[in-house]
């Protein structure tokens, strides 16, 4: 038994440096960023090691200087904070003055801030509240949640009673009818019984507000930045300075389509391009949806999704933005008159039986999809089977043709004259050839 | 007055013979193989791009997943470069990659086989024979660019014609960008062709010629492909300073600059790239009115 456990000792022992090793933590001074990207905010930390931070410029986003722990995540390659051992916000006052050239320094004072997102004419509609303000919101939020759940629960309590009624007056109509007697009166009873009604959801935000925090609301113009933290006692707080880049958008505006296969509807590609080319196999139809997009710089927009990013400094890209509300789909095929398109919702059904697959079908709310919620809301773009190409244009609400939305859809199936271009690229070959035949014959002679 | 009249006869006189000794260059090179072989290497490149183009889109668009080398492709330059690169070499459609691919051998040849071959005649002392007679260096150089720009004006017609036939037939269109990136491409490659000819006047033969522009255009090459690679910091590494000087004389800085441009921009962009050629015809010029035309 000891030569066991000997054994089992010895083979164990080297094992130890197999186990995983923490990441060893650091006390460091980190700015924590909720920075506005275009459309959304990101949140994103930026430690001693990152020592810039990237902000959109002209809009609002949140800084706050915090005491945490950071540590390096190899998996993910990002620096990471554990601040649920320490998180500890640092008061003082934040100075931003323009990076290498004199300018008036800017001063940012701690505000109670937050950032909630309200139903319009957008997917997000972004608002900002500050100070009292911010305060204000989250009770009228908290209220408008409470009352909420309160009908929820008045609802609940009438429901349970509507359906302990609904079992009494069955269970009595079948005692009539069971002893032959006239039950009519019951079942015209149970029949008028009225269903108590579901209280309707808060609409007014589609995004609650967030839990109030306190940070500097940082909204710069375009260009580098030195910023560091003041302490209340009037000195620098070591560590915290950082470089703030603040960036702005080269075009914005312009019209982006995601396109949905109707073979793939989970694996949608986007033709970012204004007034580009769209090529497809035409195998199957095609859903599209028009969206706002905006043309950036590919480095500051994933250093502002997140300070871990990397991009190229210099490409520009353009991201989605916003749905086009209220928009209509132009379809313009040769030789045919234009065509305008509404937005449809869809729904993906199931093939039945064991086998795989499925089809997208038109939203039947009346009948068959009564209370089911479309899978899909887009302009069908009937590509399956046509070999025609065609143009397609987003209209705005009044019928105007939005700038850049334009896209030539073409369906490429293989290349059926292959072959002749393939011969065609041996035509300088052949040139050759007949040049040097040329030549010899006339020095032979 | 009298100065200025014999400035002006002594630029026809140069221009006449440039006209000349180009032509004859001209007529040599075709009587070789090299150009035909590396044009259809141009050609045979740019339809393997279209082929991998065709065969990897599916019902939502182009997938590269769908070919083995279009994925392999895709992959290499997304890791290098980052997906904003790919897409914008990709999505518009198959054209812009195969214009590139196609430029590449033709031009590539074409300005490696002047280098040398100025260097060559440098050597044998058959610049400085031409030189005794009505023609001086100046002249000279400016015959071996005009043939240069011949070439490769006739190079990219030839692609121009072969990717319509290509696009024709294939249903496709040539795309927006196409003959915007057509004409930085043939000004890049007039700048190309006016280093190579002032790298064969400064060196000393046809090897060191040689090797002096291949390593230039290395040297632009990889300054360029650094300023594309995905990084997680605005500046790329210490030799951020040397790069930035490096670009204003770099023909592909400013064809990449061209090809990301638009409107005033890509105007500029193409006129800078002119001014490129001119001012090294320009050097070329003053380096050998200094040095003369014996190796």
């Amino acid at each position: 038994m000891k030569r066991f456990f000997a054994a089992a000792l010895c083979l164990m022992v080297p094992l130890a440096i197999c186990f995983a090793d923490l990441p060893a933590r650091t006390e460091e001074l980190a700015w924590s960023v909720i920075a506005f990207n275009g459309w959304d905010y990101s949140a994103t930390l930026a430690p001693a090691a990152g020592p810039t931070v990237w902000l959109m410029a002209g809009v609002d986003s949140f800084v706050s200087l915090r005491k945490t722990l950071v540590y390096w995540w190899p998996l993910t390659a990002q620096w990471m904070a554990d601040t649920g051992t320490l998180n500890v916000l640092l008061e003082g006052t934040l100075e931003i003055r323009p990076a290498g050239k004199s300018g008036p320094v800017r001063r940012l004072e701690l505000v109670t801030y937050t950032y909630f997102s309200v139903r319009g004419d957008y997917e997000l509609n972004w608002r900002v509240a500050t100070g009292d303000e911010a305060v204000r919101e989250l009770e009228r939020y908290r209220a408008m949640a409470e009352a909420y759940l309160a009908a929820m629960e008045r609802y609940e309590q009438e429901l349970q009673a509507w359906e302990r009624e609904q079992g009494r007056l069955k269970e009595r109509i079948g005692e009539l009818q069971e002893q032959g007697r006239d039950a009519s009166a019951l079942v015209g009873e149970l029949t008028r019984l009225p269903q108590p009604a579901e209280p309707p959801q808060p609409r007014e935000y589609s995004m609650p507000p967030s839990q109030p925090q306190r940070g500097f609301v940082v909204n710069l113009p375009e260009g580098t930045w030195d910023a560091r933290l003041v302490a209340p006692d009037g000195s620098a707080v070591e560590g915290s300075a950082r470089r703030i880049v603040a960036w702005s958008k080269s075009r914005a505006g312009g019209i982006g389509y995601e396109l949905i296969p109707g073979d793939r509807w989970t694996r949608p590609q986007q033709s970012t391009t204004p007034s580009s080319v769209l090529y497809v196999d035409g195998s199957a139809d095609l859903y599209v949806q028009p969206y706002f997009e905006d043309e950036v710089n590919d480095l500051c927009y994933e250093k502002t999704l997140d300070n871990n990013g990397r991009g190229n400094g210099e490409l520009a890209k353009w991201v989605r933005i916003q749905q086009v509300p209220r928009a209509r789909l132009e379809i313009r095929r040769s030789g045919a008159a234009p065509e305008a398109v509404t937005e449809r919702s869809y729904v993906v059904e199931q093939a039945e039986g064991a086998s795989l697959g499925y089809s997208i079908v038109p939203l039947d709310p009346e009948g068959i999809h009564r209370g089911i919620e479309p899978n899909l809301k887009a302009f069908l773009l009937p590509l399956k089977g046509s070999s025609a190409g065609m143009r397609i244009r987003t209209l705005d609400e009044n019928g105007s043709p939005l700038a850049g939305s334009s896209r030539e859809v073409r369906i490429v199936r293989g290349l059926p004259l292959a072959p002749l271009c393939l011969g065609l690229a041996f035509v300088p070959l052949a040139a050759m050839v007949v040049v040097m035949a040329i030549r010899s014959r006339r020095y032979r002679r | 007055m009298m100065k200025a009249a014999m400035n002006r006869s002594v630029t026809r006189r140069r221009v006449r013979s440039a006209v000349v000794i180009g032509r004859r260059q001209l007529k040599e090179t075709l009587l070789g193989a090299g150009w035909w072989v590396s044009l259809t290497a141009a050609l045979l490149a740019a339809h393997f791009a279209v082929v991998l183009f065709a065969g990897s889109l599916d019902s939502s668009g182009f997938n590269p997943e769908r070919t083995p080398v279009a994925g392999v492709l895709a992959r290499t330059l997304t890791g290098a470069f980052g997906a904003t690169l790919v897409e914008t070499l990709f999505t518009a459609g198959p054209f812009l990659l195969a214009l590139f691919a196609a430029a590449l051998p033709v031009l590539g040849w074409l300005a490696m086989a002047s280098v040398f071959r100025f260097g060559i005649e440098k050597n044998a002392g058959a610049v400085e024979l031409l030189v005794y007679g009505p023609v001086d260096g100046t002249a000279y150089c400016l015959a071996a660019f005009l043939r240069d720009a011949a070439l490769a004006t006739a190079a990219l017609a030839a692609i121009l014609a072969f990717l319509g036939i290509e696009a024709l037939t294939g249903g496709m269109i040539l795309g927006p960008r196409f003959f915007a990136a057509l004409a930085a491409v043939w000004l890049a490659s007039l700048s190309v062709a006016a280093w190579g000819i002032l790298c064969s006047v400064i060196a000393g033969g046809a090897s060191s010629a040689l090797a002096m522009f291949a390593g230039l255009m290395a040297v632009f090459l990889v300054v360029l492909a650094g300023s594309f690679t995905i990084s997680s910091a605005p500046v790329r590494a210490a030799s951020a300073t040397m790069a930035w000087v490096v670009r204003w004389v770099s023909p592909v800085h400013w064809l990449a600059l061209a090809l990301r441009s638009r409107g005033f921009g890509l105007v500029g962009s193409l006129a800078l790239q002119g001014a490129l050629a001119a001012a090294l015809l320009g050097a070329t010029h003053l380096v050998i009115g200094r040095r003369g035309v014996r190796a």
